[in-house]
């Protein structure tokens, strides 16, 4: 259609209500095709209710029901749905980005490996960790209702951590009693954990800055240490999704409906099953935030262990926290109506512009940060969303690298010793728990995020602010 | 059991494509392929622990079977020893699975989230085996 955007015609696949747009390089865009990921694309756009048309990053890969790099948005007053499948299992999953006052060269080089074993120590990991803060069933039920307000209820965490999240760290709507006990028996003992599989924590260097204007209002400058971690809602979004999936999938059998792919499974935007989604849904987006709150705590301490200075003193403020797997109700225009839709992203970030009125101050004049983490040991980005978003794409970007290999290939690449040291003769000091599992999460197994990046700012989806680059490495 | 496992490719998440002479030893293949995912599989090990699901096919009693056995592993924090089903009668399976504490084990897990519902498949072939495919979330 024009640099950076591809169209899939309706009739791709049968019954397609809105073409399928997809924001790639040409390179990227026939990897899509051979992948299956825009048949997924064509998938998503039967769903009812789906409007002006379903979306693909550039960081499109296969997924499940929904490509990963997915976004559709559906409209209630359309007989708009709800598929928990395009939210996924790991509910709010999701970045956040923790600046320092820390200049590498100066404050950070000569700490750093006694930094990331640090890290390895204090951070819980790996499958079934216990969490950091032991909870009873009330208290998981006020971390569903709360998001990040009950750890700083409980003094973890600084005021001002709320205002960097999204949604200020809590969805007002969520609604715990739609929490399966199964979910909060799940959740309960992982609150404040890593987990397995992709999620990590990175210690990083701003190794440039692009956009000067929108690093400042960050608190960014060149040769910063700044602290990367991805994690989500772990045990409890999982049982979420689960839960609701079978219920969803009953419904659509009870009402005769088939889909191309069984787990594009949906519920219609105001049936009982999609009330109580949305509700429990959300509860589990503010446990996911609660979760990364609580990593941030084991960050400033294992900074303050090794530092011997005060968190505040270091600098430790938390930039921005957004999440990649969600589904909510926003305002976006549709054929020049202002209409509220359900926004799915699945593996896709928001990415509002500036002035949007959901947005921190401190952020309102430049757009919303958008965290984007390479695959280990290569750059991550930091973005900004623009105004010309919210018409491309229900103002949403990319999430990260994406995959471009299986696990199972990725393993037999490299083996773990030799990439563990590959990416220490790039000065890079690697903490894991799972040494064997290492080579799934290689860079090799991921595109080059800074094409998917370039992509992204060349469709107008974000721009860049600044590149960071990883220094250590604490896997999951 | 005679049942069977193999891993398929997927870009992001993982597959099992599991083989087997009757449906009952199509859950057993699959608990043992998950188990060993997750790093859990220490066969012969454990307490038995009865398991009922239900489901109103085939394909999501074994969506239904994957997620129970993933949901006692991770909530007693435990590895499989071994697994049992008596019978696969329609959309409902009985059996049993063996269970132990996990302990001071420190399994290299895949860290699979859930069973999905994409591409989901469990039928008998004209040569009367079974074969089915599960697609897991990692």
């Amino acid at each position: 259609m024009e640099p950076f955007v591809w169209r899939v015609p309706k009739g791709t696949v049968p019954g397609m209500r809105v073409p399928g747009i997809v924001f790639a390089t040409e390179e990227m865009a026939t990897k899509a095709v051979e992948d299956r990921a825009v048949e997924q694309v064509a998938n998503v756009a039967t769903l009812p209710g789906v409007v002006t048309a379903s979306y693909a990053m550039p960081d499109i890969h296969w997924g499940y029901g929904f490509p990963i790099g997915g976004v559709a948005a559906t409209d209630p007053e359309r007989d708009g749905v709800v598929s928990p499948g395009g939210v996924g299992f790991d509910i709010a999953c999701g970045v956040r980005l923790i600046r320092s006052d820390l200049d590498w060269e100066a404050d950070g080089r000569e700490h750093i490996e006694h930094l990331v074993h640090t890290l390895g120590r204090r951070v819980p990991r790996g499958m079934g960790t216990k969490g950091r803060m032991r909870l009873t069933r009330d208290d998981v039920v006020r971390v569903l209702r709360e998001g990040v307000r009950f750890p700083l209820s409980r003094g973890v965490g600084w005021d001002e951590d709320a205002e960097h999240c999204e949604d200020g760290g809590v969805i007002e709507d969520a609604r715990p009693d739609h929490v399966s006990d199964r979910a909060i028996e799940r959740g309960a003992p992982q609150l404040g954990s890593l987990g397995a599989g992709n999620h990590f924590l990175e210690v990083q260097v701003v190794d440039e800055v692009v956009d000067d204007r929108a690093a400042t209002a960050m608190g960014l400058f060149e040769g910063q240490v700044c602290v990367m971690l991805h994690s989500g809602s772990r045990g409890l979004g999982h049982q979420t999704c689960t839960d609701f999936l079978r219920e969803v999938d009953e419904l659509m059998s009870s009402l005769g409906i088939v889909v191309p792919d069984r787990q594009l499974a949906y519920a219609p935007l105001g049936h009982d099953v999609a009330e109580r989604y949305l509700g429990a849904m959300f509860a589990a987006a503010n446990f996911a935030r609660a979760n990364r709150h609580l990593l941030t705590d084991a960050v400033r301490e294992s900074f303050e262990a090794v530092l011997g200075r005060s968190a505040r003193d270091l600098g430790l403020f938390l930039v921005y926290d957004v999440a990649h797997n969600l589904a909510k109700m926003e305002e976006h225009e549709v054929d020049g109506d202002r209409r509220m839709l359900c926004v799915h992203r699945k593996g896709a970030t928001r990415s509002f512009g500036p002035g949007h009125r959901e947005l921190p101050s401190r952020y309102r004049d430049i757009g919303q940060p958008v965290i984007i983490p390479g695959s280990m040991g290569t750059s991550s980005y930091v973005l900004v969303g623009t105004e010309e978003a919210a018409s491309r794409s229900f103002a949403s970007t990319c999430h990260g690298a994406g995959r471009a290999m299986s696990r199972t290939k990725a393993k037999k690449v490299m083996a773990p010793a030799e990439l563990r040291n590959s990416l220490e003769a790039r000065g890079i000091t690697v903490a894991a728990s799972q040494w064997r599992l290492l080579a799934e999460e290689a860079p090799y197994a991921y595109k080059d995020v800074s094409q998917v990046v370039d992509a992204c700012e060349g469709a107008g989806l974000s721009r860049k602010v600044a590149r960071l680059r990883p220094v250590g490495v604490v896997k999951g | 059991m005679t049942g069977r496992y193999e891993v398929l490719e997927h870009t992001a998440d993982v597959g099992l494509r599991l083989t087997g002479d009757s449906p009952e030893e199509i859950l057993e293949a699959a608990a043992e392929g998950l188990a060993d995912l997750q790093g859990a599989w220490f066969p012969g090990q454990g307490q038995d622990v009865p398991l009922e699901v239900s489901a109103a096919d085939l394909p999501g009693l074994l969506v239904r079977w994957v997620d129970e056995v993933l949901y006692l592993l991770e909530s007693r924090d435990a590895v499989l020893g071994g697994v049992s089903v008596r019978q696969v009668d329609g959309g409902r399976a009985v059996g049993a699975v063996r269970l132990a504490a996990r302990g001071d084990r420190e399994p290299e897990s895949m860290g699979i989230k859930a069973a999905t519902l994409h591409r989901v498949r469990f039928e008998r072939g004209p040569d009367g085996a079974w074969s089915a495919d599960v697609y897991l979330d990692v």
